[in-house]
């Protein structure tokens, strides 16, 4: 008998109604909004990186393009400068068979 | 299923034989000390050398433009897989001697080229030489090797060009960029 008193009385402490501290509501709203701002900062930094990354393949493409036309305008000027010495010997060739007595 | 195995040494050596037969020696393949020491003695020198991938890009390039003389340009070169030249400008006679110059032509005129022209004017002392690859109609390359007292240059084009085209080049409206690449003085 005496041990269910026992029983009881610890069951009735245990299960006793506590208030919580005084700052608890301040805090958990605290938290809320700290996992809130935590949130919105990852948000901001996936779109901040995503900007990042953008800006630097547009660079890397335009770069790419700049040195492609670079590359293409060096061996324009190579292709018409070959071709014009090829032309002038051709020529140089053609006046000096003109210049043989024989004409040939 | 025994006669494939006996005829399949046949097709290796026959392969064998096509890869190895004669080709061209492309004048930027030339054994570069050679030339070095034409580089060496030279005031000036002009090194191009332009092929597949390059040749494409310069095409494109000057044909960029669309008028009348990139179109016709586009249409010089359309045949063309590489063009190589080598000019050797120097400050005084006597820079190169003739053996030079012969060596040169004993490791580029290959059977394969024919001479079309040879022309020697002692009085001025220059000599021009023009071979062709293959038929003179249609020809698949143009060798011209030019030594003059104080220049001498080698040009080599290899695949289908009508020489009369290539020697208008010079009325076409391509700017004069006779100059560029070459080295300074020294």
């Amino acid at each position: 008998m005496n041990q269910e008193i026992d029983l009881e009385t610890a069951l009735r402490r245990a299960l006793k109604r506590e208030h919580p501290r005084a700052d608890f509501a301040k805090r958990v709203l605290a938290r809320a909004a700290e996992r809130r701002r935590q949130a919105a900062t990852r948000v901001w930094m996936a779109i901040a990186a995503m900007l990042v990354a953008g800006v630097l393949i547009a660079a890397g493409m335009r770069n790419y393009e700049l040195q492609r036309e670079a590359e293409a305008q060096k061996a324009g000027h190579d292709l018409a400068l070959a071709l014009r010495i090829t032309s002038a010997k051709l020529h140089l060739t053609h006046r000096m068979i003109r210049r043989r007595p024989d004409g040939v | 299923m025994e006669f494939k195995w006996r005829i399949a040494p046949l097709l290796i050596v026959l392969a064998a034989r096509l890869h190895a037969a004669p080709r061209p020696v492309d004048l930027k393949d030339l054994d570069s000390h050679a030339l070095a020491a034409f580089a060496a003695k030279a005031s000036n020198t002009v090194d191009v050398t332009l092929d597949g991938n390059v040749l494409k890009m310069a095409a494109g390039f000057i044909s960029s433009s669309g008028d009348e003389d990139a179109v016709k340009l586009k249409k010089l070169i359309a045949g063309v897989k590489s063009i190589t030249v080598r000019t050797f400008e120097f400050k005084t006679k006597g820079q190169y001697s003739k053996a030079d110059v012969d060596a040169i032509r004993k490791q580029l005129k290959t059977p394969e080229w024919s001479s079309i022209v040879t022309v020697n004017d002692k009085e001025s002392g220059e000599t021009s030489e023009v071979y062709v690859l293959g038929g003179k109609d249609k020809p698949g390359g143009i060798l011209i090797i030019s030594a003059e007292p104080t220049e001498l240059t080698f040009v080599q084009i290899l695949g289908t060009v009508d020489i009369s085209d290539l020697s208008a080049f010079e009325d076409l409206g391509v700017p004069d960029v006779t100059h560029h690449g070459k080295k300074e003085d020294k």
